[in-house]
């Protein structure tokens, strides 16, 4: 476990050495967690519904999703619960840049062959190039979470909005699946990176891994995909087979010869 | 690989293997056997779901607990990929099930064609029974069958894996390693007629060839051992080519996934006979199965080349003395077709500088890559630093440091925070300590703190020496230390590496410049993929061009040489200008005499000295097979 944080620290230090990446990591969950607050804010004297008479149907669909919230906080539910998807997804879309370059980059720079000959196993050296890419966009994007949740609860019609959107559902979601997902996206993107031999290519196809997770968040806004509670655990469950078979495989793919001697 | 079986361990295996397996069994006969078994979920049955998971899972979990009951560890679990260079091993297991079983139901179908329904009654008579059903389906037959057959072929081998591995882990990755050394024909056989064994309740309720057969159940029982025997050579033949497990559970997954499908193409009302076919179970279906097995079997065992190599090299040291630090034995390596090094043989005691000399492409920095873990050795072994290769690697890369070709350095990072990382995963215990020595002492630490992008080359190159030596390694190698560096920083480097001689270090170093080679090695391998000379670079001098001593004169008389050619102990006589280049053994000894003889001839000597050639000329002579001009 210790060479695992001495590889992630190591990454910290070279990667977040520059200020933009360290903006970068940060920007979107803060700009996610802002925007919906903004929204609350101007929305938050908005009782009159009868401009929404026309949309009854919609309402009426709605109404499945809302629960026992009624009018504008049905409304202002209806809003935030895309951005809750925003918060489960962040953790996986952030790091994936950082960690497609983390192997190709070792060997762009020639640090892979010293790096190689210390005596650190390949599991411990992708272990810690995944943390290090993942743990800063899953900190980031709950930081963010927090900011958006406490202004939730000040800005929000009634408590009863936060509650329904805190639910043990979301909770599962943000605190569960979403570093779960942050886990699958950057133990793809660190494969890639160890097979490619160009940061420019595994940084392309590192982008095709987010297209799966991208289709539930569309599936979600145009209703296909409704989740409850029984499904995101077996999102989550699912997700821990598949985090485990992805580390395993990251590391049988990890050809240690064919880099060090095909790669120029 | 031991020459004896491991019958302790085999036992524990097969009893936990057939032990659970036959349990399932035992419970399913009492519970009514498969055929009666009782629904589960809609369209799955106890038996059913229990032979799926359990049953087909109990050789894996007996590869589990048998090494966990004997401590056997966890080696040689055949569980890596071993992807490169063996892909078609995995192509082939993905195709040849398909082909063998449809060669199979063709034969079959040859042999029975009033058997063969080139109008799929079956499938005909499947839609109208949904129809009935209210459920219709939408397509023609010709297009389910379609659907069925890539069904099986692209979806079920992924699908089928969860179940296959479940015996393959058992069978192919721990039972037959442990027969293997019965000998290779006899090894995949008993490991195919175990897991044919291993099936047995199951045939004998009514599993694959039903009750309805003459003999039965143990036609069947046999019929499945035929059928295993031959699978199992074929997918023991691509776990063995593909150094892995996964190519027999991609094959078996295949199989299982087409096996039914010959039943698409069977008239409904044929009375077919599962002993002979059309399935692959059958003698006829499984035919292509059973030539191919043969044919693998003729063809031997696929390690055997390797061997024979190995055994017809010419003998060696069989194991490191006490003092030796390195020491290799056959050591090869090649990719692919290109054989990078060959049969190298090296031992090399403590305290030595060693260097490695060789043209460009030669395999040094292979050998060194070889002798420190970063990539396997195809044949041979080497003992490095106590540590045997491939046994103990990371013990290895802990005792051995390494300066390679392109120093690489983190740029971003400080020269201090770059040492400290590395200190880290070598386990150096004062890392700050450690990298002040070493900053210090190549004259870094003025400039600890800024980020290694700002150095020059030869700075970066003694930061990469500094790194090589934090955790004080039993064994230096460094890989071209002075290659692209100025004058300068080269002598700073050769200065340094001095220093380390004098502590006594065992060095092992190739070089380009043959001087550099010349002033620091005790020993120098001439090396072109494999060994062509290997000695101190003085004994190189002398086993190539012997001893040379030149005499100057005034003025230079033929009958000077002639004299010299008569003397017994002289080698060989040169003139050129007004020298004499006479080479012979023992000069301190002969020189006097033939001193004596050219005064006396007249000459009037003045100078005598000992020609010394280079160790270029040395080098260029073992390299290109020719000799140098000698310059006087």
């Amino acid at each position: 476990m210790k060479k695992i944080w001495v590889i992630a620290r190591k990454e910290w230090g070279e990667v977040f050495r520059h200020r933009l990446v360290l903006f970068s990591v940060a920007f979107m969950p803060l700009i996610f967690s802002a925007i919906p607050l903004v929204m609350l804010y101007s929305i938050r004297g908005f009782t009159d519904l009868s401009a929404l008479s026309e949309f009854s149907d919609l309402m009426g669909l709605a109404s499945q999703f809302c629960g026992d919230l009624v009018g504008i906080e049905c409304g202002q539910y209806l809003v935030l619960q895309q951005f809750m998807v925003l918060f489960l997804l962040l953790p996986a879309i952030i790091p994936v840049t950082i960690a497609s370059y983390s192997i190709v980059g070792e060997k762009t720079t020639h640090t892979l062959e010293p790096l190689l000959a210390t005596p650190i196993t390949t599991a411990q050296l992708l272990a810690g190039k995944a943390i290090a890419a993942a743990l800063p966009a899953i900190v980031a994007t709950l930081i963010a979470f927090g900011i958006f949740a406490v202004g939730t609860s000040f800005l929000a019609a009634s408590p009863a909005v936060a509650l329904h959107l805190f639910s043990p559902l979301w909770m599962l979601g943000i605190f569960g699946v979403g570093p779960l997902l942050s886990i699958a996206g950057v133990s793809m993107a660190v494969m890639i990176s160890s097979r490619v031999n160009d940061p420019r290519v595994a940084e392309q196809v590192s982008a095709l891994v987010l297209l799966p997770v991208m289709a539930v968040f569309m599936g979600q806004i145009f209703g296909a995909v409704v989740l409850n509670l029984r499904l995101m655990g077996l999102i989550a469950l699912a997700f821990i087979v598949v985090d485990a078979a992805l580390l395993f495989f990251a590391t049988q793919l990890f050809q240690r010869e064919t880099i060090l001697t095909r790669w120029k | 690989m031991s020459k004896t079986i491991d019958t302790r361990r085999v036992l524990i295996f097969l009893g936990f293997a057939f032990g659970i397996s036959w349990a399932v069994a035992l419970y399913l006969y009492l519970s009514g056997g498969i055929v009666d078994s009782p629904q589960l979920l809609p369209g799955i049955s106890v038996a059913t779901a229990l032979i799926a998971t359990i049953y087909m899972w109990s050789p894996a979990l007996a590869n589990v607990f048998t090494r966990l009951v004997t401590k056997e560890g966890w080696k040689n679990t055949w569980l890596p990929l071993q992807f490169e260079g063996r892909g078609r091993f995995w192509l082939l297991a993905w195709l040849l099930p398909p082909l063998l079983t449809f060669v199979g139901a063709g034969i079959y179908f040859l042999v029975f064609p009033e058997h063969f329904d080139p109008t799929f009654t079956f499938m005909r008579q499947t839609i109208a029974t949904y129809a009935a059903q209210g459920n219709p389906l939408p397509l023609a037959p010709e297009i389910l069958v379609l659907i069925q057959l890539a069904q099986a072929i692209l979806l079920a081998p992924v699908i089928n894996s969860l179940f296959t591995f479940g015996e393959e882990f058992g069978w192919r990755a721990y039972l037959q390693p442990k027969l293997l050394p019965l000998g290779y024909r006899r090894g995949l056989l008993a490991t195919g007629a175990i897991w044919g064994l291993w099936h047995a309740p199951l045939i004998a309720m009514g599993l694959n060839y039903g009750f309805d057969y003459a003999g039965f159940p143990w036609a069947g029982m046999l019929g499945m051992i035929i059928f295993t025997m031959a699978t199992g050579v074929v997918f023991g033949w691509l776990t063995i080519q593909g150094k892995s497990v996964w190519p027999a559970v991609i094959a078996h997954a295949t199989i299982n996934g087409l096996a039914a499908s010959a039943i698409l193409f069977t008239h409904p009302d044929a009375i077919t006979n599962d002993l002979l076919g059309p399935l692959p179970i059958g003698i006829l279906g499984g035919l292509p199965w059973i030539l191919l097995a043969v044919w693998l079997l003729q063809r031997g065992d696929p390690r055997a080349d390797a061997k024979v190599s190995r055994e017809t090299s010419p003998p060696r040291a069989s194991s490191p003395s006490a003092k030796s630090m390195i020491f290799a034995q056959g050591l090869t390596k090649s990719f692919g077709e290109v054989l990078a090094v060959d049969g190298l043989d090296l031992d090399i005691p403590s305290g030595e500088v060693f260097g490695l000399l060789g043209p460009n492409g030669a395999g040094k920095t292979t050998t060194i890559r070889m002798l420190t873990a970063l990539i396997e050795p195809s044949a041979g072994q080497a003992v490095v630093a106590g540590h045997r290769l491939g046994d103990e690697d990371n013990l290895l890369r802990k005792d051995v440091g390494i300066l390679t070709e392109t120093p690489g350095m983190y740029q971003q990072i400080s020269a201090e925070r770059n040492l400290a990382f590395f200190a880290e995963l070598y386990d150096v215990e004062d890392i700050s300590g450690q990298v002040e020595r070493y900053l210090r002492m190549l004259g870094l630490w003025g400039r600890r703190s800024e980020p290694v992008g700002t150095f020059s080359k030869g700075m970066r190159q003694k930061l990469a020496i500094a790194r090589a030596l934090l955790h004080e390694p039993k064994v230096l190698f460094l890989d071209e230390p002075t290659a692209g560096l100025d004058p300068e920083a080269s002598k700073i480097v050769r200065e340094f590496v001095s220093e380390l001689r004098s502590e006594g270090r065992t060095i092992v170093l190739t070089t380009h410049n043959l001087d550099e080679a010349d002033r620091l090695c005790d020993r120098i391998a001439v090396f072109r993929t494999s060994l062509l000379a290997l000695d101190s670079p003085t004994n190189l001098r002398r086993q190539l061009y012997g001893r040379a001593v030149v005499f100057h004169f005034e003025a230079l008389n033929p009958a000077f040489a002639e004299a010299m050619e008569q003397k017994s102990f002289v080698r060989e006589v040169k003139t050129v200008d007004n020298k004499l280049v006479v080479t012979l053994d023992d000069p301190e000894k002969r020189n006097p005499e033939l001193v004596r003889e050219l005064v006396g001839l007249g000459a009037e000597l003045q100078f005598v000295g000992e020609l010394r050639q280079s160790l270029e000329d040395v080098y260029l002579q073992l390299v290109r097979g020719k000799g140098a001009e000698v310059e006087v």
